[in-house]
């Protein structure tokens, strides 16, 4: 959590303390972000992304903070006013849009900063294509679809060509084209951006740095088996080695990046764990041997060396029955359906 | 059903003729709640606006008095600015009491709680959501409050024309505080009284005919000229 000597942080937050009720209480021992960084904060509903994203909006005042640092100066988690936020989009997970036309709502932000007619025009033409509503400009919000509505409220947030960008949940609930435009519009902003999201494959794909908030703590994520390597087909290779069959739905897109190379994650309570290989439906086989275990409450995270490291979830019960112990050969056994495509 | 009939046929008369009483009547309606209205706007809609956004202490208590304030008998209104503006009470001096303007002032403070509250509730759903995407988007305090209400418009607007419609058809301020004067204080509602008072039903359901035609035509050239245009 923390770059260069010579890079300038957005945020530095130390200690965060944030108590809405002796149920709810979001605690940050520290976050960085720094200038181009892109960090997404993944966690179930409830565990205090959206929380965050508003102290870091200034919509919400930290309970306690021992330094809250914006652009290198100290200013606490307090409210602040119009001239703080500025060069700072924040997306809400539900946006409010005004009543009105698409390009009433785009152009919004460039009146309050008296942009002129001419460039306000332009610029607006631009966005609308940017988010493809080029086709919707003069329509009445009310008509939009939920995933034209998220593009166009993400539009009103860029059109202001914030340098930092918040986002809360940006592509839940989307039709598919929409999720592709977003993503695709996140990855185009040179913005230093903080994405809070429950899609994993979102956070993986925008984010280069992926934290989890679990209970309003920022918490050691699962670990997530994340593997690259190049499209073979229905497979993917691994630089160790690892032939991965993917699912079917991987050939009709999403699967490539562009360049014939492919990101996958595997949920490791979908691995199974047995001394021989098992004879069933699995596509995915490896032999491999245990070089790590690591006992968590009821469940017992057994790493293994295949090729690539491996993590796979399994409980205490089954741990005991399998006798497995350190340099233990294994292997290591998963359906093509495991495996999701980032 | 003959006396509805008449009525009706009477209501027609009265318009036709126009004449110098029912102009008079009227106009005096008209000024009187038009202004009163326009006072207690300037009143509700920064109280009301001010009461959704910011929680402050005894703010519950606040909200209670309001909504208690709705049910304000229109007679208690009238007696309790006679109390002040009579002859004899602390602003008699002023030649308030059988004016215009007395009417006025109790007619806004008739409706002034009712729009506030409405205007409260119609700003309450919307405060947070509005007002924070505006700000986010780089509006100043000033400019946001602003989008928020012209976002609320279609239910102040509602407000609005609720408080005129309690005003116009209001007669305890009227009677108590303007006097029925003929050509000077009498408005339609008291007219109606009157007509009513001697016996003349017709003719006093005639001017409720008139009266109901007038509203529904205000409400008419508001509709109008709301429209879909949005406001910046």
């Amino acid at each position: 959590m923390h770059g260069s000597l010579h890079t300038v942080m957005i945020y530095d937050v130390k200690d965060l303390l944030f108590t809405r009720s002796e149920r709810f209480t979001l605690s940050i021992d520290g976050f960085t972000l720094a200038t181009g960084e892109r960090v997404a904060i993944v966690g179930p509903n409830g565990s205090g992304k959206t929380t965050f994203l508003r102290l870091l909006a200034f919509l919400e005042t930290a309970t306690h903070c021992a330094h809250f640092r914006f652009r290198g100066e100290e200013i606490g988690a307090r409210r602040q006013g119009t001239d703080r936020r500025r060069g700072l989009g924040f997306l809400k997970q539900q946006p409010h849009l005004f009543m009105g036309s698409v390009r009433q709502n785009l152009a919004y932000p460039l009146t309050l900063r008296r942009c002129p007619a001419a460039e306000l025009r332009q610029r607006v033409d631009a966005m609308l294509e940017l988010v493809d509503l080029a086709g919707h400009a003069e329509t009445s919000v009310r008509r939009l679809s939920g995933g034209e509505q998220k593009r166009l409220a993400l539009g009103r947030v860029l059109i202001g060509a914030p340098d930092v960008l918040l986002l809360d949940e940006p592509a839940a609930h989307l039709d598919l084209r929409s999720q592709r435009v977003i993503e695709r519009v996140l990855l185009g902003s040179s913005a230093s951006l903080v994405l809070a999201s429950h899609d994993l494959r979102l956070a993986h794909r925008v984010a280069g740095r992926v934290l989890h908030l679990q209970a309003g703590r920022l918490a050691a994520g699962l670990p997530e088996n994340i593997l690259e390597g190049r499209r073979q087909g229905r497979e993917m290779v691994t630089a160790g080695g690892l032939a991965i069959h993917l699912p079917a739905e991987a050939e009709n897109g999403g699967a490539d990046r562009g360049d014939g190379r492919a990101m996958v994650m595997i949920d490791p309570r979908n691995l199974v764990v047995s001394p021989e290989p098992l004879i069933s439906s699995m596509r995915n086989h490896y032999r491999g041997r245990v070089c790590a275990l690591h006992v968590q409450g009821d469940d017992v995270w057994v790493e293994i060396d295949c090729g690539e490291r491996l993590t796979a979830i399994i409980t205490r019960e089954s741990y005991e029955s399998l006798g497995l112990n350190l340099n233990r050969d294994v292997v290591v056994s998963f359906k093509s359906h495991a495996v999701e495509v980032l | 059903m003959q006396f509805l009939l008449e009525s009706i046929w009477e209501a027609i008369l009265l318009i036709v003729r126009f004449d110098q009483d029912l102009q008079d009547a009227l106009f005096t309606t008209l000024r009187t709640s038009l202004t009163s209205t326009a006072i207690a706007a300037l009143i509700a809609l920064p109280l009301g606006f001010l009461i959704a956004r910011h929680a402050f202490p005894g703010r519950k208590g606040v909200l209670m008095l309001l909504r208690t304030a709705l049910a304000l008998p229109t007679v208690v209104v009238g007696l309790l600015v006679y109390a002040f503006i009579a002859r004899n009470a602390p602003l008699g001096g002023m030649r308030l009491l059988f004016t215009q303007t007395a009417i006025i002032i109790g007619q806004v403070i008739l409706i002034a709680p009712l729009m506030t509250a409405l205007v409260h509730s119609a700003m309450q759903a919307m405060v947070r959501e509005v007002y924070e995407e505006a700000i986010l988007l780089g509006a100043s305090p000033l400019r946001a409050s602003w989008k928020t209400v012209t976002e609320a418009r279609l239910a102040v607007v509602t407000a609005l024309m609720t408080g005129f419609g309690r005003v116009v058809s209001e007669v305890g301020v009227a009677l108590m505080l303007g006097g029925n004067i003929r050509g000077a204080t009498r408005t339609i509602t008291t007219a109606i009284t009157l007509e009513t008072g001697q016996g003349n039903f017709s003719a006093a359901f005639a001017l409720g005919i008139v009266l109901l035609t007038l509203v529904l035509l205000i409400n008419l050239a508001v509709q109008m000229a709301g429209g879909k245009r949005a406001i910046a």
